[in-house]
């Protein structure tokens, strides 16, 4: 009874932030499919980690810091140079984007999609953590083992660099 | 509330992204995750499931348990391959076979299996040397998959074996 009750908050807790873990696994992977099978992967760790600490489901931070690791578990098998190939393919497919397409389909969304592709792994995963993933930076450090003050200035070092590519975006469009 | 806010100009571009949507987790991903969970409940509940308490994020560096439970799942998979070898030459894609450790717990269940031609080379005419009857020799690179899920963990296995069959046709006529 116990236990179902376990399976069900975790599977609640699953729902809850399934979207915001996918976006950290996609912007990472090369597919959809590389994402899930991390997100997985992610989960039998943390469900084991859990079983001591009474079974509740982790907070996001942990979460997070878990699936960063699987994540370049996952990045040194796939070896760099098909890595490279695939971010090729990644940032080029765009109805496969682990941003939505769909919805968004003004010209500024493309071209906030293009800036956010553009800046560096470090850059983007912060930035993601903070906009899509509802971390604070407190948060952001803990996941990502660096300090605090540094997860500031890379975000906003990433939006300073994302400004300034959208002017450059916007004046090779309009001229 | 975070100390180190950007400044004013950039909190407009802050507030564009947060109104990007993300795409979220396919159902069928979402469906294998809650499975695992099941599983994983029923093992806890059975009291069979070990407690881990190093890091989640560094359990990778001790994985002997994982590695063991993967050798198994490809002795088992490789196992049941080889028995298939014999009697599965056409593809099938609605395989559903299932192999039990004891009579009632189901371990593993066969999603698919699939023998593949992933490649021909064809060697030309063959004229041995000791005599023997001449003949064309065509070589068939073949990968037999199955597709295997452990009904405990909810994981998905793949196991690829590829092999070479060499055909020939004997020449009875120039």
């Amino acid at each position: 009874m116990v236990r179902n009750q376990h399976a069900q908050a975790w599977k609640s807790w699953l729902r809850e932030h399934s979207s915001r873990l996918y976006a950290y696994a996609r912007q990472r992977a090369a597919s959809r499919e590389d994402a899930e099978d991390m997100i997985q992967d992610a989960l039998v760790r943390l469900w084991h980690y859990q079983e001591e600490r009474d079974n509740v489901p982790p907070d996001l931070p942990l979460a997070y810091s878990v699936l960063r690791f699987v994540a370049m578990d996952h990045g040194k098998k796939q070896g760099r140079k098909k890595r490279k190939e695939e971010a090729i393919i990644f940032l080029h497919d765009r109805d496969d984007h682990w941003l939505d397409t769909s919805i968004e389909e003004d010209e500024e969304s493309e071209i906030l999609r293009c800036a956010v592709d553009s800046l560096s792994e470090k850059l983007r995963e912060v930035l993601t953590l903070k906009i899509w993933g509802g971390l604070t930076f407190q948060e952001i450090a803990e996941s990502m083992a660096i300090s605090h003050n540094t997860a500031a200035s890379r975000y906003r070092y990433a939006l300073e660099q994302m400004q300034r590519k959208l002017e450059t975006f916007q004046q090779e469009r309009h001229g | 509330m975070d100390s180190n806010r950007p400044v004013d100009y950039l909190s407009s571009l802050e507030q564009r992204l947060q109104a990007i949507a993300t795409r979220d987790i396919s159902n069928e991903a979402m469906d294998r995750l809650d499975d695992v969970i099941d599983g994983f409940s029923e093992q806890a509940a059975a009291g069979s499931t070990g407690i881990i308490d190093q890091h989640p994020a560094t359990q990778g560096a001790n994985r002997s348990w994982l590695w063991a439970g993967a050798a198994a799942i490809v002795v088992i998979g490789g196992g049941w391959l080889l028995g298939f070898m014999g009697v599965n030459d056409s593809p099938s894609d609605s395989v559903e076979n299932t192999i039990t450790l004891n009579d009632d717990v189901v371990a593993f269940t066969l999603l698919k299996s699939v023998n593949r031609v992933d490649a021909y080379e064809h060697d030309g005419l063959i004229i041995p040397r000791d005599g023997g009857a001449p003949h064309y020799r065509h070589r068939y690179h073949i990968v037999d998959e199955e597709k295997i899920r452990d009904e405990r963990t909810g994981t998905i296995v793949t196991v690829r074996q590829p092999r070479q069959e060499v055909v020939t046709m004997p020449v009875t006529q120039f």
